[in-house]
């Protein structure tokens, strides 16, 4: 037979489970509590020759009785089975986790406080005056580290003498804070109910309990007073709405007084970073700061991918002349060596100039990414979100969509309305995906060199008028000035990069777009090589020119060629089709030297004997004009679908896909007019 | 305090711990302790936005972005 029960109540995680077993160890029982589904975890051990048994309570947050398990605990704190109650508390987290002691003050039963997770408290650099502590409660306050069998001495020595000493916590401060906070309804009760209490649970606690609601209280208090008085009762708390607000208010204030001076944190040594984080999250400087942030995040991959995409450039070259030189010499067909050549080794080299950019952009944002920024860029954008009309939640399908738009449209579904939603998937194509960057990187290096730069920023300013007034346009239809919610969002703390996942996200990712951009360019290459392709060499026989010409009129109002026409239609499908187009239409035989010896003017591939090539130039203004139309176009066409999906409207769709493709040639006509006044 | 913290949620603006508590005058963990009781007692939702493209876009060349998580709280309907 034991001598002395004691029971460790708190919540779920602070460790009673640990502990229970550490003093156990083998002499357990697990059953169920009568009558109930909750788990029953019965031990014993043995101390300076007393018997002791403990009960591991059902983890809960507080002592109201909602759950099952809540029930448990109360009745079991209640019926006077325990001789001393332990209640754990995280110390890594006491703001949080004391709130089990807060609700428990007022039940005038014998507890000890069981700090637990020292050694993680001690690690955050915290000391906790448990002294301090456990003289305002008027109760032992045992620091402890539950993991830790050997550290159980003080516990054991606090036990052995509280149980007797009859150690009751004090309440005087927290009913204060409930006169002070709550007033004339607390007062109200407090005169109701009988002063005393009733059982082990105190007037003030009962009180408390009335005001949030709880079930097992009323009743309780209903079956000690009379008709009239519970009548009364009732009459006070009709007139209280969401008291467990008030009295939870309450208990978090009494917390905050009781850590106030006990608990210091030594001095943060994140502190630069601290500091760092109040500019990156401030109203004024956190938005000017990401989007530098961002800039120099693209100037920087650029940096990068330049030099690699004109390795490659290089290599293709030569590949390209030593390649048909040496099938010629052998008497391969014509049309084989053309396919070769100008179909296929080209895709394949746009597939590889394209990696580079990923690799850039993939390695600067992953970065960012890795470090814990990304978080503060949705914070900080929240505001702007706001002024385009789109709740705070919009931010996050756009920071998808940078890596690929289909991600952001069905990452949409996070915003509940559906004119919400509807908008914010409209706006969300506006944004370039890792394929339409890398596309416009590689095509605008390689026409305006260094000044790429100030293209892409063009680019990027042009975006943001886009998308001020495609809100305007499409939120007028489908926003009501209510959708607006507020949220609270977790900013995630900095860390060091893990430099080993980045660079192996940066590789996968390379592997991923290398693979399907091979695909996709080659298979593109090839078709639009096998329409313009004729067996007399002329081009201008073929069927894929003869429709072109026969359009250009048209699609040269928007400066584009028919074969950037082309490209930017097969865009729509997906971006780096677009790069099969060009490669292979630029290099079919009669119609053109490949489109790098158009650029770099070198007309080598064109007079190793191949065809009588001529050498077609795409002007400066045509293809400013060309990056325009592709940089807005249509994200590509599985982002359509899932578009479709996601808003099952087909009506809004169709409007936002002609939309784009509407403004695109607009944006496409204007750049190449105002191309043709610059260069 | 759980009154006030409620209210910021009818600005419509999203608001961080830090600066939550920098408007009520506490700290981070006290803020994000109330936090976690409104959620609890069902006041507020918590919504973990797991964004990426599930999938969805094997045509797709610049998609296989690492998810994105966020954690946000916005009110209970
Ligand atoms: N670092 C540390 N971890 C602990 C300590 N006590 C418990 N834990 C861990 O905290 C988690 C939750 O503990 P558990 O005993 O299951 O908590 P319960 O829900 O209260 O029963 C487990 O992963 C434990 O290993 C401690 O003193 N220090
Ligand atoms: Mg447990």
């Amino acid at each position: 037979m034991s001598d002395t029960t004691i029971a460790l109540l708190g919540q779920p995680n602070s460790g009673k489970s640990t502990l229970f077993n550490g003093l156990t160890g083998s002499r357990q029982h697990v059953g169920n509590w009568p009558g109930k589904t909750v788990e029953k975890k019965e031990g014993a051990f043995h101390y300076n020759g007393i018997n002791y048994a403990v009960v591991d309570l059902p983890g809960t947050y507080s002592l109201s009785a909602n759950s099952e398990e809540e029930v448990v605990t109360r009745d079991y704190i209640a019926g006077n089975k325990a001789d001393l109650i332990c209640i754990l508390a995280d110390a890594s987290q006491l703001e949080r986790s004391l709130f089990m002691l807060a609700d428990y003050t007022g039940i005038n039963k014998p507890v000890v406080l069981l700090l637990n997770m020292m050694d993680v408290a001690i690690q955050q650099g915290k000391t906790i005056d448990s002294q301090a502590i456990s003289k305002k409660l008027g109760i032992p306050v045992i620091p402890i580290t539950a993991l830790n069998r050997k550290g159980y001495e003080e516990f054991y020595k606090i036990i052995e003498t509280s149980q007797k000493s009859n150690s009751t916590l004090k309440e005087k401060e927290l009913t204060d804070i409930f006169f002070e906070v709550i007033g004339e309804p607390f007062k109200q009760l407090l005169k109701l109910l009988p002063k005393d209490g009733i059982g082990a649970f105190s007037s003030s606690w009962l009180a408390a309990k009335l005001l949030e609601q709880d079930n097992h209280a009323m009743q309780l208090v209903k079956s000690k007073v009379d008709v009239s008085c519970w009548r009364e009762v009732e009459t006070v708390l009709s007139s209280v709405k969401n008291g467990n607000l008030f009295t939870a208010d309450c208990k978090f204030k009494w917390i905050e007084s009781l850590l106030k001076n006990s608990v210091k944190k030594a001095a943060n040594k994140q502190g630069r970073m601290n500091r760092f984080d109040r500019i990156a999250t401030s109203r004024i400087w956190g938005k000017p700061l990401a989007v530098g942030i961002i800039i120099l995040g693209l100037i920087l991959s650029m940096v990068i991918a330049i030099p690699i995409m004109g390795v490659f450039q290089k290599i293709s070259q030569i590949a390209t002349v030593q390649l048909s030189t040496a099938l010629v010499a052998v008497g391969v067909p014509k049309v084989v060596i053309s396919l070769l050549c100008y179909g296929i080794l080209t895709a394949v080299t746009f597939a590889l100039m394209m990696v580079s950019f990923v690799f850039g952009i993939s390695l600067v944002f992953g970065f960012i990414e890795e470090i814990g920024y990304m978080a503060r860029i949705s914070y900080v954008f929240d505001s702007t979100m706001s002024k385009l009309g789109l709740q705070g939640k919009a931010i996050m399908p756009f920071l998808v969509s940078f890596g690929c738009n289909i991600g952001g449209v069905s990452g949409s579904r996070v915003i509940d309305s559906w004119g919400q939603r509807v908008t914010t998937i409209a706006l969300s194509w506006v944004v370039p995906c890792a394929a339409t960057w890398s596309v416009v990187g590689l095509v605008s290096t390689v026409f305006f060199g260094s000044h790429a730069l100030l293209v892409v920023l063009s680019l990027f300013v042009v975006a943001s008028l886009h998308m001020a007034i495609t809100s305007r346009l499409f939120g007028k239809h489908l926003i009501k000035e209510s959708d607006r919610i507020g949220l609270i969002m977790e900013l995630p703390p900095y860390h060091k990069p893990q430099y080993r996942n980045l660079f192996r996200f940066v590789f996968m990712r390379m592997g991923d777009v290398l693979k399907r951009a091979l695909k996709t360019i080659i298979f593109v290459a090839v078709i639009f090589w096998a329409l313009s392709y004729t067996s007399d060499g002329n081009v201008a026989n073929s069927v894929i020119y003869k429709i072109g010409t026969f359009i250009e009129p048209v699609t040269m109002w928007f400066g584009l060629r028919w074969q950037t026409f082309m490209a930017f239609l097969s865009a729509a499908m997906g971006k780096e089709a677009a790069l099969g187009v060009l490669a292979a239409l630029f290099n079919s035989q009669g119609q053109a030297a490949g489109i790098w010896d158009v650029i770099s003017k070198q007309a080598e591939v064109s007079t190793s004997g191949l065809g009588n090539a001529m050498l077609t130039d795409i002007s400066k203004a045509e293809a400013l004009a060309f990056i325009y139309a592709f940089f807005f176009n249509v994200p590509c066409l599985m982002a359509v679908v899932t578009t479709l999906q996601e808003t099952h409207s087909l009506k809004w769709t169709l409007r936002i896909a002609g939309y784009y493709m509407g403004v695109a040639l607009l944006m496409s006509a204007i750049a190449y007019h105002v191309g043709l006044l610059i260069f | 305090m759980l009154n006030e913290i409620l209210d910021q949620f009818k600005k419509g603006r999203t608001f961080s711990f830090q600066e939550l508590a920098d408007s009520l005058n506490t700290d981070v963990q006290t803020v994000k302790a109330q936090i976690d009781y409104l959620e609890r007692q069902g006041y507020i939702k918590k919504v973990e936005v797991y964004t990426s493209c599930a999938g969805g876009c094997s045509s797709c060349a610049g998609c296989n972005q690492g998810t994105q998580r966020s954690i946000i709280w916005e009110l209970s309907q």
